[in-house]
């Protein structure tokens, strides 16, 4: 440690250590303090994200951003982004959960603290520069995650889904750790830099390398829900407490992201390997990801499925990264986080129009439960229209928007059958958006008609600002491609 | 000038406080007071905005008329935020303010707010009174962005949302059926003209790669067009042809000329003071408005010239000839104003767009009178509009009368009032056209004659003749579905003047209509020197001599009048000119009463026997084939997801088995390359 | 081979301890048989029996408690023989360690997840 600046590296990741050190001070607040009322830990836990994100804007604008702790942390443009997506998700998902914990009767403190720390996790993910870190911010989402999937303790199904996602995310993060043990025996090193200097200074590929590589992607590629290694999604998103599904679904894609789009940009010389696997992996995710969610009669299990195939979308913008032109690469890039933003606003959103309904008699996931929702409650039923005009890409959403910069990237790679794939599986996939639009404007209620609940002001926040996001953003796509383009 | 925005800006917001809170105040505050107030916001916001323009005005007089094209943004704040930025193509939300776009802003803010003052009377027994200026303050808005844009695209959005905004106000009193079939007309036959705009803005942008008209780099397309050149090189007639032909067929959709006038007859089954701000001031003269401000770019294209003068001509005449023999005061106004349309048109076409503009701008003073004084006979006359139950109405409704009376002699073309400067400067510039201006002038002159016939017959038949009516009848027979909301109010029986409100409005009108021809003598035309900066200079010949034109132009309007005169004062009783027996033998006036068969003919080929190719396509094309694909698909879909969904089991062994063979494969297609490099 | 001779010494020893240790017991010990202490030792639950039966989910808290701790201590031995090299940032930096470990235990005891019903 001697001869390195401790205060610039722990600069460096001051808003990490803002949101750890809350997390502490939350924690012991709600069992000591203020033990019956959780309003004060849901708002400091807001207010902590809120920070945080104060403090990576202002690094955004100061472009200030060096690496920290020997280059294992690198806040570039491309960690910044994708931190302040995550933020924006931890503070949506705060306010989401506030009415929905007290209603369906689990208003623990530790829900707030247990969001926070994943968060850290994924932050930790994004900026990492070295595969330990980016191997302990996964483990520290990926823990805090399988807690709030089972978080609903007298719910059987929230019970099974927290299981079903530990014992197969413990099987990826083995098939991870494997993978990094085989990168580290090709390259000799863990850094990305290091590995990537390896990479252009090598003549011929290395074998064990290139398993590791393998058995990288299977492990991201099981947190960003692709297929194969998608199974437990549709289970766990159903299961686990709305809330926390909208969190999880906006987080831990994010999160598997951004380590996707770093770990193979550095391992860009040799694409020609490990280009025909994701190739073939987004083809599969965006095929059957559409395919099987037409078929799904439940919301959250609809969205989940919808969620591999926005998962399937983004590959093709890391496919679309391989190519000699510059300005195609970054397109992709920027294509890929645009549509990350894009995705975390509209399905938000959607699960949080679910949260916003469910009362404690009932909790809304079911085509049943929102048939002829647009009669009962006009104002949820019109957001969730709206959301789901935004995933199934139609004008002037900010869905559509990111489809089409992730599509135009594509093409400019040279990959004119992904996106030809794309636009089709596209299409298929405006069948079920619109069949909720249907189900909720155009079918009568079949039941008795039930209150939202009366404290549900956060939650409709939320997905207030979700929606006008969508339509800002979705009007003046500029406003965002500023800030995405900063990665050039 | 950084308060331009606020020009569109303040009927916006008029817009959004009675679409969102009009109902409600009209709730809370009383019938009475809540539409008392809806009235004066807007109204308000109108006059609001007609004074910015003035102060604009102010500032842009100071400025030498080299300078006179300001570039502002239509924001806030002078906000420059892209609204479109897709590749080369930048569309930003500014305006232009320069004198044509000045010009128009006083006439549809002017003329606008004084209609809209006319309206809080009109429609004060309307139950739709915050749906009918919530729409109507919707129609300055846009009809302001239309004026002001910095681009054609923007244009074309103000040019949609006014036309939006007609359908809407057409079919204001959508119960009954006939009215929404007319808003639906209007609608569809302006689609046809839309669709040539829409090419035109395509086309404009291949040609010049630029949808601005002017930018201050000089870089817009009439920047460009007024130098003859393109990115790519010299401007081609073709292409300036190309171009103009498109733009004036989206011109002759939405100012009614032939083919496609068919809508604005049927239009004015909306409440009057539509008919008088939309189809007759403002939204109809959007083609001329639109012509003009391309003019750099038509003037390229001597058959585009030639094709527009014809079209403007020819519908004058036509239009004329219809409005001869028909019976509905408002009908009358209606083809009245087609063929008024045609002059500004054959103005725009032997290229005197500034006289175009001229007669646009004293059009919008007397016909907007006409239709506010025909609007305000209707209300005397408790909802009835045929003329042929009216007569004799000169002395109980007085005020409307001697307004009338101005508004009469303007479009008669009788000196000093107003119409008769533009009139009479279109013409004579006609006569300096080059390719067959003699014959230009010679249709118009007897379209003049024609103009000033069927205008004293109206006049006649509503005011001078004997009463054809009772006054204990009025009010009674008429419930039953005329055309105006006032046929519902029971409250006035017989003959009764209109309201101050109403009656201002007309005074005002009829002040303009008398002076607001004085700024455009010929020799001394201060409208054409204003309007210079924004026009393209076009070379004429030496003409008819001002005097002599000027003289026959007085005689004929003169003509008609006396003609008319005389005859209808040999039928004091009756009002009418031909006996039954005579109507039913007279071809021409049976093929003038019934349109020329026009209307019926479009009907004939495009509702019905189009209506059968429509058939057969939805029924034979896609019903059968397209859609028997796509629920194939469909159902090939559906089933596959079947399918599939039964792996996911539910069971993690299953799920983790799912995984490991995901492993192998991965691991297997990224060591394949290298298995295939060691082979090589 | 020289630097193996105290890894034999200590394999030696070590095997000798247990059979040392072993012998001992047998001579110094009392004899009282009883059929309980021929069972399998699993810490005090009935080792033979369906393996479905349910554990008290409190040995888990206790055992995760432990194993925390227990790793801390194993955690500390290192950073012990090593702080000197590293001097106060060491320091500080193991402090903010064992203070999370702290608040993991103060939060554990506040949910009464040290107290056995």
């Amino acid at each position: 440690m001697n001869g390195v600046n401790i205060s610039e590296d722990l600069y460096q990741i001051l808003p990490l250590i803002v949101l750890w050190g809350a997390a502490c001070v939350i924690l012991m607040g709600d069992v000591i303090l203020w033990k019956r009322s959780r309003g004060i830990t849901a708002f400091l836990s807001l207010a902590s994200c809120l920070v945080a994100m104060w403090l990576v804007l202002q690094r955004v604008v100061s472009g200030d951003n060096t690496s920290a702790f020997h280059d294992s942390i690198l806040n570039d443009p491309l960690a910044l982004i994708t931190t302040i997506a995550l933020l924006v998700t931890a503070s949506l998902s705060i306010l989401l959960a506030w009415s929905y914990l007290k209603n369906r009767g689990m208003n623990h403190g530790e829900y707030y603290v247990l969001l926070i720390l994943s968060v850290t996790g994924a932050m930790l993910m994004a900026s990492a520069n070295d595969l330990i870190i980016l191997f302990i911010g996964l483990e520290i989402l990926s823990f805090s995650l399988y807690i709030l999937a089972g978080f609903s303790r007298n719910e059987v199904k929230s019970q099974e889904s927290s299981l079903k996602y530990f014992l197969l995310g413990a099987f990826a993060s083995a098939f991870l750790l494997y993978g990094i043990a085989m990168i580290y025996g090709g390259t000799g090193s863990i850094n990305f830099d290091v590995i990537a200097k390896e990479i252009q200074g090598a003549t011929a590929p290395n074998p064990m390398l290139m398993i590791g590589i393998a058995l990288l992607l299977v492990g991201l590629g099981f947190k960003a829900a692709v297929i194969p290694f998608h199974q437990w999604t549709p289970d766990v998103y159903e299961g686990a407490p709305t809330s926390v599904t909208a969190y999880m679904a906006g987080a831990a894609k994010i999160g598997a992201f951004a380590a996707i789009l770093r770990v193979f940009n550095t391992l860009m010389p040799f694409h020609e390997f490990w280009v025909p696997a994701i190739y073939i992996i987004a083809v599969l995710t965006m095929v059957f990801g559409n395919l099987l969610a037409i078929t799904q009669t439940n919301v959250k299990r609809m969205l989940a499925y919808s969620s591999i195939a926005h998962a399937g979308y983004l590959l093709v913008a890391v496919v679309s990264m391989v190519t000699s032109n510059v300005t195609a690469h970054d397109q992709a890039i920027e294509g890929a986080l645009f549509y990350l933003f894009a995705y975390i606003f509209m399905t938000i959103g959607a699960f949080g129009v679910l949260v916003y309904l469910s009362s404690h008699d009932k909790d809304y996931q079911t085509f049943d439960d929102i048939r002829g929702l647009a009669r009962r409650h006009p104002l949820p039923a019109y957001l969730m229209m709206f959301f789901m005009l935004s995933l199934g890409g139609i004008p002037p959403t900010m869905g559509f928007v990111g489809k089409w910069l992730i599509f135009i990237a594509a093409i400019h790679s040279g990959q004119v059958g992904l996106a030809i794939v794309m636009a089709l599986v596209s299409v298929a996939a405006v069948y079920y958006y619109l069949k909720v639009v249907w189900m909720m404007c155009f079918e009568a209620p079949t039941k008795a008609p039930s209150d939202i609940p009366a404290n549900g002001f956060p939650a409709l926040l939320s997905v207030t600002f979700c929606a006008i996001a969508t339509v800002i953003f979705g009007v003046l796509p500029d406003l965002m491609i500023n800030i995405t383009g900063l990665i050039r | 000038m950084s308060l331009v925005w606020l020009i569109p800006g303040l009927p916006l917001i008029g817009f959004l406080f009675h679409a969102f809170l009009g109902k409600s105040i009209v709730k809370s505050m009383g019938d009475a007071n809540g539409k008392k107030t809806i009235g004066a916001i807007a109204t308000g916001v109108v006059f609001a905005s007609l004074l910015i323009s003035v102060m604009v005005f102010m500032d842009l007089m100071k400025l030498a008329p080299m300078d006179q094209r300001q570039y502002v943004s239509l924001l806030p704040g002078g906000a420059r935020i892209p609204w479109i930025s897709i590749g080369s193509l930048h569309v930003y939300y500014m305006g232009i303010i320069d004198p044509l776009s000045l010009l128009m802003c006083f006439i549809v803010t002017g003329v606008g707010g004084v209609i809209h003052l006319y309206a809080t009377g009109y429609m004060a027994d309307d139950k739709d009174y915050p749906r009918f200026f919530t729409y109507f303050n919707l129609f300055i808005f846009f009809m302001l962005m239309l004026v002001l844009s910095e681009n054609i695209l923007l244009m074309f959005v103000g040019w949609e949302g006014v036309g939006l905004c007609s359908y809407l106000l057409i079919s204001f009193w959508f119960e009954d059926v006939e009215n929404s079939k007319a808003g639906n007309k209007a609608f569809i036959v302006n689609r046809i003209g839309d669709l040539g705009f829409s090419i035109g803005v395509m086309t404009i942008f291949a040609v010049f790669g630029t949808l601005s008209f002017y930018t201050p780099q000089g870089t817009g397309f009439l920047d460009m067009a007024a130098k003859g050149i393109t990115p790519h090189g010299m401007l081609s007639v073709g292409a300036a042809t190309l171009i103009a032909l498109l733009l004036f067929m989206g011109a002759c959709g939405k100012s009614a000329q032939f083919p496609l006038y068919v809508w604005l007859p049927d239009a004015m089954a909306g409440p009057t003071p539509v008919s008088a701000l939309i189809h007759a001031a403002t939204m109809v003269t959007a083609g001329v408005v639109m012509i003009t401000r391309v003019s750099p770019l038509i003037v390229h294209s001597p058959i585009a010239m030639m094709v527009i003068a014809c079209v403007g001509v020819f519908t004058a005449f036509y239009a004329a000839t219809i409005a001869m023999t028909q019976n509905d005061i408002k009908k009358v106004l209606a083809y009245s104003t087609v063929s008024q349309l045609g002059y500004m048109f054959l103005g725009c076409g032997v290229g005197a767009f500034a006289a175009g503009m001229f007669h646009v701008t004293t059009h919008a003073f007397f016909k907007g009178l006409l239709f506010l004084g025909a609007g305000s006979v209707i209300h005397a006359m408790s909802g009835e509009q045929d003329m042929r139950k009216m007569g004799g109405l000169k002395d109980r409704i007085p005020v409307t009368f001697w307004t009338m009376v101005c508004a009469w002699l303007a479009i008669s073309g009788i000196p000093p009032f107003a119409g008769f400067w533009s009139k009479d400067e279109i013409l004579g510039s006609a006569t300096g056209f080059p390719q067959y201006g003699m014959a230009l002038y010679a249709v118009g002159m007897f379209t003049a004659l024609m103009t000033a016939f069927y205008m004293t017959r109206l006049m006649m038949k509503t005011f001078w003749t004997k009463p054809r009516y009772k006054d204990e009848e009025l009010g009674a027979h008429s419930s039953h579905g005329s055309d105006d909301s006032h046929s519902h109010d029971a409250k006035h029986h017989g003959v009764h003047e209109s309201p101050p409100s109403m009656l201002i409005s007309l005074v005002i009108l009829a002040i303009l209509s008398v002076i607001g021809g004085l700024v455009g003598i010929p020799g001394h035309n201060l409208f054409d020197k204003f309007l210079a900066p924004s026009v393209a200079p076009y070379p004429l010949k030496d003409g008819m001599p001002v005097p002599i034109g000027m003289l026959l132009g007085t005689a004929f309007g003169a003509v008609g009048i006396a003609v008319c005169v005389v005859m209808y004062n040999r039928r004091q009783e009756t009002g009418d000119l031909l006996s039954p027996k005579e109507k039913a033998s007279n071809a021409l006036y049976k093929g003038s009463l019934n349109l020329w068969y026009v209307d019926a003919a479009y009907y004939k080929f495009f509702v019905t026997e189009g209506g059968k190719v429509a058939e057969f396509i939805w029924q034979g094309i896609d019903r059968a084939l397209i859609d028997g694909i796509v629920n194939f698909v469909a159902g090939l879909l559906g089933f596959l997801s079947e399918l599939f969904r039964r792996f996911q089991t539910g069971y993690i062994r299953a799920y983790a088995f799912m995984m490991l063979a995901g492993v192998v494969a991965v691991v297997i297609s990224v060591l394949w390359p290298f298995l295939r490099h060691l082979h090589i | 081979m020289q630097s193996y001779v105290p890894f034999v010494m200590f394999t030696a020893i070590g095997f000798a301890f247990i059979f040392v240790t072993l012998l001992m017991a047998r001579f110094v010990r009392p004899s009282a048989p009883n059929p309980n202490k021929q069972e399998t030792y699993e810490c005090g639950p009935v080792p033979v029996g369906d393996a479905w039966n349910q554990f008290n989910i409190h040995y888990y808290l206790f055992a995760l408690l432990f194993v925390v701790f227990d790793v801390e201590a194993a955690f500390l031995y290192p950073w012990a023989m090593a702080f000197r090299m590293f001097g106060l940032y060491a320091v500080v930096e193991m402090i903010i360690f064992v203070a999370l470990l702290g608040v993991g235990l103060v939060y554990a005891w506040r949910r009464e997840a040290l107290e056995w019903e």
